[in-house]
């Protein structure tokens, strides 16, 4: 299996309740795609940044990650880590969702820091325990 | 190309040598018009079977693009070209399943292009393709380039793509409306989606992209004339660094632009070491021993190649930057002639600017002194036109040059202003007479006159004469029968670099 973790900048235009629809329906086809690929993940969503972590059959990653590279409803693409994995960080959610309204420290430093992985893993863990809203 | 009926096999050259791939042409009996470079490099490594196969292949008479595998070598395929029946082989290392071939042409995008009143061309070109080469080997750069290319192809499904090189596309985009704008948002979207990483097995990779584009226009709608421009404005997106996008500015036309860049680039050649000096003998015509080699200027762009000086002189004249060019050329050329094994002397062209220089002394003392060349070894040839001005500050000059012991040549003469006159004006050390009299010296009574007028003088006056422009065995002759002291052509020696010429001297 193989995991992939990046970050993009949101291309996603319109006033929140047109970003929330959107985001929704970028949610629904992937958690569609994801149970049936064996994909499973987190997508956090902040201050126009996405931060998301793929994880699964390394065919289905490279398949996804390749649909993703293609999708314009974002840019700025930065990969921060891409590793093979034994087992799942993510084995719950085939895409929790995580949204906040201030940047975790761990975000706002990544473009020029790539942080500890293990670290951003855990820190994205304890964010999804505390969050009522993801789910998946 | 195969479908392909009109036109000469010649324009399809500059094509086949942008082309990565190695090419050979073939006529159908199988005999070998012309190849690439690296196909006979390539053709060095094939095994007997493999060149016979390839030879047969060549010969096939079947219109097909079965390739053949070469192993490591690549793939070789085979494309007829039209009504002339050549074969034209190419030899790369695209696997023939690989639907990267599926690609439109360049021919195609043309044809495509002349049907349509209004279009633009975007070039998309990937590059730091080699630097994944080095580090992770061929087949995971041909991976790479190949998930490009699908990318590509995905992100404009609607356009026509060519492609026109292993890493060079071409998308044909033929919106009726605001078609510079749909060219530019276009180009820039692909530029941001080439330019996201890839995925290959255990890597991510990044490659740059550049792209260059044109839009057609009332006056311009050539589709090959809009295809350079597009390809002008991709290398000045190249020029500007990684992962730039350049529209072609229809304010400057190609020649302007490579005036501009020559120019441009002219004063940084001789700190970038492109300029060299090439030799071409002069010889004694009764012996026909060396007795002297006249230094000419070559400079290698790292673009447009060799460039001829009658193309950078004029603009450097006009720039002032002639000064410089004079300056290291007398230093390298004394500096390399004080090497010579022989102590024949070296010639070097002095434009009038330069004479007019004060500097020139002094540019000229520090070289002899530097290179410790004695200053009778050195000959400079001034055209006729500096004695045009007859001003006591060109005779001053031609004094001091006179006073540093150097040889001082009239050459071109009998071109332009040139009367016999002049040679009582100024006592020189030798004339070299203009080409055009010894290439009519044969046809030409008044070339042939001329000829002998100037041969009479300079005997009278005790100067030797050099006939410039020898390129017959019948010419030498005749020279050597009218008394001319030296001659100097293609028919005893073309321009060669220093190395050469030692060489020829020791031989």
């Amino acid at each position: 299996m193989k995991s992939v973790t990046y970050m993009s900048t949101s291309r996603i235009a319109g006033d929140e309740a047109a970003t929330t629809a959107a985001i929704s329906q970028l949610l629904e086809g992937a958690r569609k795609f994801n149970s049936s690929s064996g994909i499973s993940g987190v997508l956090l969503f902040t201050a126009h940044t996405f931060l998301q972590v793929l994880e699964g059959p390394a065919a289905e990653i490279a398949g996804l990650f390749e649909r993703i590279q293609r999708d314009k409803r974002h840019t700025n693409v930065l990969v921060l880590d891409y590793r093979s994995i034994e087992t799942r960080d993510f084995a719950d959610w085939s895409m929790a969702y995580a949204k906040l309204d201030e940047p975790p420290h761990f975000l706002t430093q990544a473009r020029s820091h790539t942080p500890d992985h293990d670290k951003l893993i855990r820190d994205l863990q304890q964010l999804l325990l505390r969050n009522d809203s993801s789910s998946g | 190309m195969s479908t392909q009926s009109q036109g000469d096999f010649a324009e399809l050259l500059p094509l086949l040598r942008r082309l990565p791939a190695a090419f050979a042409v073939y006529k159908c009996d199988g005999t070998l018009v012309i190849e690439s470079d690296e196909m006979r490099q390539l053709r060095a490594h094939l095994t007997k079977a493999q060149a016979a196969s390839l030879l047969s292949l060549a010969k096939s008479q079947e219109d097909n693009l079965t390739a053949l595998d070469l192993g490591s070598l690549g793939f070789a395929r085979v494309l007829r070209h039209g009504e002339q029946d050549l074969r034209l082989l190419i030899v790369d290392y695209n696997s023939p399943d690989r639907h990267i071939t599926a690609f439109a042409n360049r021919h195609v995008l043309i044809e495509k292009a002349r049907i349509t009143n209004k279009f633009a061309i975007i070039l998309c070109a990937f590059d730091r393709l080699d630097t994944v080469l080095e580090t992770f080997g061929p087949a995971t750069r041909d991976e790479l380039r190949f998930a490009a290319a699908e990318r590509l192809a995905d992100a404009v499904p609607n356009h026509l793509i060519a492609r026109l090189s292993e890493n060079e596309f071409a998308l044909l985009l033929r919106t009726e409306k605001n078609l510079g704008a749909a060219a530019l948002g276009t180009g820039q979207d692909l530029l941001e989606l080439m330019t996201r990483p890839f995925m290959l097995r255990d890597e991510i990779f990044t490659i740059g992209c550049s792209v260059g584009l044109a839009v057609s226009n009332a006056e311009d709608h050539d589709p090959e004339t809009i295809l350079r421009y597009a390809a002008l404005a991709l290398f000045n997106a190249r020029r500007a660094g990684m992962n730039q996008l350049r529209i072609f500015d229809p304010t400057l036309d190609f020649y302007a632009r490579e005036r501009h860049e020559i120019e441009r680039d002219l004063s940084r050649a001789i700190a970038l070491g492109q300029f060299q000096i090439a030799y071409q003998p002069q010889f004694r015509s009764d012996d026909l021993k060396a007795a002297s080699a006249e230094a000419l200027i070559r400079w290698h762009h790292p673009i447009y190649g060799e460039v001829r000086p009658g193309r950078f002189i004029p603009l450097s004249e006009e720039s002032g930057f002639i000064a410089k060019i004079g300056e290291w050329m007398v230093k390298q050329a004394c500096m390399e002639a004080a090497k010579w094994p022989t102590k024949i002397s070296v010639a070097i062209n002095v434009s009038s600017v330069e004479l007019r220089n004060p500097s020139l002394l002094t540019n000229l003392a520090q070289a002899l002194e530097r290179s410790g060349l004695e200053p009778e070894r050195l000959e400079l040839e001034l055209t006729e036109n500096v004695l045009l001005d007859q001003g006591t500050q060109t005779f001053a000059m031609l004094k001091a040059l006179r006073d540093m012991g150097v040889k001082l040549v009239l050459d071109d003469f009998g071109t332009g202003f040139s009367s016999l006159s002049y040679l009582r004006s100024f006592r020189f050390d030798k004339v070299k007479i203009d080409q055009s009299f010894i290439r009519h010296m044969g046809d030409s009574v008044e070339a042939s006159a001329v000829l002998q007028a100037v041969l009479g003088l300079c005997g009278e006056l005790g100067i030797p004469v050099c006939a410039e422009g020898v390129e017959t065995k019948e010419q030498l002759l005749e020279l050597q029968a009218r008394g001319c002291d030296f001659v100097q052509g293609y028919h005893l020696g073309y321009p060669m670099s220093a190395d050469d010429l030692v060489k020829l001297w020791s031989s």
